[in-house]
């Protein structure tokens, strides 16, 4: 029964960051109409960058902390571009295949250059509890500066519509660079509260994260934040159960299989569609 | 003939065959990745068979793809009216479900891979992929050609209008991914022939990024440029400096990021073979003429 209720709470402060994860997904779906395929491994080079600094630093947290939010930022904008073509097209495919490659050049630069491309750890004085409470904070943060600003009105107007969002004089693509640097600050964010949580990372934790994060998309319904919020908890309570009582790595298996039976007798999701 | 030179013109052909396996159903706008998946399938089925049943190749071959056939068939129905992205990610994950499964399935060797196959001499082996290359071409070809090819050019440029003029997307979809996943079968049984075996490392983002490059350098909507794009780029990082070597995948995904930005339709595109293939007949007119 311990091993339960360890494996439990261990769950929920995993759904609670893969909730933020999956609500950048949503972010850069419903602006840009981009499934970014390479995002995940994007936040964990954020992850190293942070490490880099630690590391360079004598473990200084605050320029640590603050080497991972700002390499997010700056790659969520610097990598903008690439999609920018696609998206005024509505070539939905080549952003994707651009996506995944991006996710891949960043696996394999991690795998490469960094710790003679063996997992990272994070100093102890970094590994903090609460991070629970900070996802929490990040994500109600977030819905609020949706609902209750004027930028994220104009996000929720581009979401919706962008022709008519165009036809009312909002610059579609300001919006979409705005977006891509928004998700980065989140998945600055979110990397800083994985270091916090795990205390280790390795160029592979990008791989693991995409599915997990589609495997909630598709669950909730793509779009669905309320949706994805919930299935984000119950995933990570599956997979942090699955951790404690499967033997192997299944867990990816279990993620993956679960986006595969929604998508083939449920496409809409379990939520339906809602924004 | 050197270990370079076998490998060089092996991989070149496995690789166009699973080009080809993902090009025919991207050619009506279905991003299907069963391909990949497929291979992995049929890369393991016949090593399992040929080590602990003794199975010979041509009936590890046969046995392959009709049991990836067989695994393609339920996605496929259901896959078909769906498209776009459910169809790509469920074929993604489909992909990384066999993956992880042939990791952890001690009966498949796990970790340490499943190694064994009797081995074929190096220039029969050349002389199977290569005869299938030709084949499989020829169907392609064909295909391409005659009214299939058509209503597949239809699905691509408006699927509402191929729909009002009477075509079935859905069961053209299916046909589609089953010959696709029957061809990722074929290029994985010679892949595991090649090695004389298989381990799970050979089937992950890289073959993915590795066979999308191969598509999209070569040319999205036509079957030639894979020809030339397969062996250029297994060829390019085989020759690069040991240094460079580590850096293939940048490289890959480099180019891959430059061609959809600068050259979306690939280095052969349609007009370029129709240009071709009329001066080709020109030159033909003119020798016979003359």
């Amino acid at each position: 029964m311990e091993v339960f209720i360890a494996q439990l709470i261990s769950g929920i402060k995993l759904g609670s960051l893969y909730a933020v994860v999956v609500i950048c997904y949503n972010l850069l779906i419903l602006v840009t109409g981009i499934l970014h395929l390479g995002y995940a491994s994007l936040l964990v080079l954020s992850m190293y960058a942070a490490w880099f600094v630690l590391n360079a630093t004598n473990n200084n947290l605050i320029l640590g902390i603050s080497a991972g939010i700002v390499s997010g930022i700056v790659i969520g904008t610097v990598t903008a571009p690439l999609f920018l073509p696609f998206i005024k097209r509505r070539a939905i495919l080549e952003a994707l295949v651009i996506s995944l490659a991006l996710g891949i050049i960043s696996g394999d630069v991690m795998s490469h250059w960094f710790n003679l491309g063996l997992p990272i750890a994070f100093p102890s004085s970094l590994q903090m509890e609460g991070t629970t409470v900070a996802s929490i904070i990040i994500v109600f943060a977030f819905l609020y500066f949706l609902n209750r600003t004027k930028r994220g009105r104009i996000l929720r107007a581009v979401a919706q519509d962008t022709e008519v969002a165009r036809i009312l004089g909002i610059s579609v693509t300001k919006t979409a660079i705005f977006s891509f640097a928004l998700a980065g600050l989140l998945g600055g964010l979110t990397a800083i509260l994985f270091a916090m949580s795990t205390g280790t990372a390795s160029s592979i934790l990008g791989d693991s994260l995409v599915i997990k994060a589609l495997a909630v998309l598709f669950l909730a319904s793509i779009g669905n934040l309320r949706g994805g919020l919930i299935c984000a908890l119950i995933l990570g309570v599956v997979e942090s159960l699955a951790m404690g009582y499967l033997p192997g790595d299944w867990t990816n298996a279990i993620a993956f299989s679960v986006v595969v039976v929604i998508l083939l007798f449920k496409p809409e999701g379990l939520f339906g569609e809602q924004h | 003939m050197t270990q370079f030179q076998f490998f060089f013109l092996e991989f070149s052909a496995i690789y166009i065959l699973l080009a080809w396996a993902i090009y025919l159903p991207f050619r009506a706008n279905q991003p299907y990745f069963g391909p990949f998946y497929s291979m992995c399938l049929g890369a393991y089925f016949a090593t399992y068979t040929s080590i602990s049943w003794g199975w010979p190749f041509w009936l590890t071959l046969i046995g392959a793809v009709v049991f990836c056939v067989l695994f393609s068939l339920i996605p496929a129905f259901k896959l078909a009216p769906l498209g776009g992205f459910p169809m790509l990610i469920a074929t993604m994950a489909l992909f990384f479900i066999v993956q992880t499964a042939a990791r952890n399935m001690q009966v498949l060797g796990g970790r340490h891979g499943l190694f064994g196959i009797p081995p074929l001499p190096p220039f029969i082996l050349l002389g199977i992929t290569y005869g299938f290359v030709l084949i499989v071409g020829f169907c392609v070809y064909r295909l391409d050609n005659s009214h299939i090819g058509r209503a597949l050019d239809a699905i691509l440029f408006d699927k509402h209008v191929a729909a009002t003029l009477g075509i079935d997307i859905a069961r053209l979809s299916i046909q589609l991914q089953l010959i696709s996943s029957a061809i990722g079968a074929l290029a994985g049984v010679l892949y595991a022939n090649t090695f004389c075996g298989v381990f799970h490392e050979a089937f992950g983002f890289p073959l993915i990024l590795y066979g999308m490059t191969i598509l999209i350098f070569g040319g999205m909507y036509t079957m030639w440029g894979i020809i030339i794009a397969a062996p250029v780029l297994w060829g390019v990082t085989q020759v690069l400096p040991e240094a460079l070597k580590a850096f293939s995948i940048i490289i890959y995904g480099a180019l891959l990021i430059v061609m959809l930005l600068i050259r979306p339709n690939g280095i052969i595109d349609r007009k370029m073979t129709k240009a071709m293939s009329g001066g080709a007949r020109a030159l033909l007119k003119r020798v016979v003429g003359s």
